[in-house]
């Protein structure tokens, strides 16, 4: 066997035995804790989601009653305005004898 | 513990499960990556990508295959997912340097890479080696470092590579030809 084919062989055996590169405890750590970070943004997601439903059916209810009160407010008032313009037609027929 | 237990416990997200998971397959998922890569970083960087990988599926897992089979399956894919858009990479360089926009080009990792499972009077040696493994076609490649590093078998590496086992010892007789005619070439122009 040649100089070539000797160093050639022994070159393809340099890995032959060779031991396990270990990942760096660090990493390993790091790697776990992002593991469950999804786990902790879902659950914060569907707890923003609750209260985002909750908000937007409070702003419901909260439109409606305000609807309720207003339109009964004005309609009481428009109600006023009605019999203000009748009594003030009325004073006049009167007043000029129409 | 069965492995059938302990898939039903990560199946159930169970924290313990999952650092007992680390314990068990994070160096042979980073030794796995590291051997194709020949980058320490990269290598971690796809550790990360193959467990999260694994956290996500394993709900879907269904135990076809051994569980340390898979997990092999997904470290070598990520890792030759990487191999392959830094190729595309070097291409696009080579393309943009005819270009002359050299500055774009994307220097290639051509640094001895230094295995720390290896013997220091192997070490040399064995850069030289993994210099030569970086010009093998990617599924010698594969077949050539897990079974030197990892130490599969051929029927564990023709599961993982999802091949037959004769297409695995065809890949490690052509990965091993190709390796010794590099070599000689290096031998020539170096050590003569």
């Amino acid at each position: 066997m040649n100089a070539r084919e000797q160093w050639v062989d022994t070159t393809m055996e340099s890995l032959d035995g060779a031991g396990r590169a270990a990942l760096n405890p660090f990493v390993r750590e790091k790697i776990l804790q992002k593991l469950h970070e999804p786990v902790r943004e879902a659950e914060a997601l569907k707890f923003s989601l609750v209260w985002k439903i909750a908000a937007i059916i409070l702003l419901l209810i909260s439109l409606n009653v305000f609807t309720m009160v207003y339109f009964d407010s004005s309609t009481g008032s428009r109600q006023s305005t009605t019999r203000s313009v009748a009594s003030e037609y009325f004073s006049y027929i009167d007043h000029y004898n129409l | 513990m069965s492995e059938e237990t302990f898939i039903g416990r990560l199946k159930s997200g169970e924290r313990e499960a999952y650092r007992e998971l680390m314990l068990q397959y994070s160096d042979k998922v980073y030794n796995t990556a590291l051997g194709l890569l020949q980058n320490r970083e990269d290598a971690e960087d796809i550790s990360q990508e193959v467990f999260t990988a694994v956290f996500r599926s394993v709900p879907g897992f269904r135990e076809q295959s051994r569980f340390s089979t898979w997990i092999y399956r997904i470290a070598v894919t990520k890792s030759l997912e990487l191999i392959r858009s830094r190729q595309r990479d070097k291409r696009s360089g080579i393309i943009l340097s005819l270009f002359g926009k050299e500055d774009q080009i994307n220097i290639s990792n051509n640094e001895p890479f230094y295995h720390p499972g290896i013997s220091l009077e192997n070490k040399e040696m064995s850069a030289v080696l993994f210099d030569a493994i970086r010009r093998l076609p990617l599924n010698q490649r594969t077949a050539f470092t897990l079974n030197k590093l990892e130490n599969l078998s051929y029927s564990e590496l023709a599961e993982v590579m999802n091949v037959s086992v004769s297409s695995v010892e065809s890949l490690l007789f052509r990965a091993k030809q190709k390796l010794r005619e590099i070599l000689g070439e290096y031998y020539e122009k170096n050590l003569k």
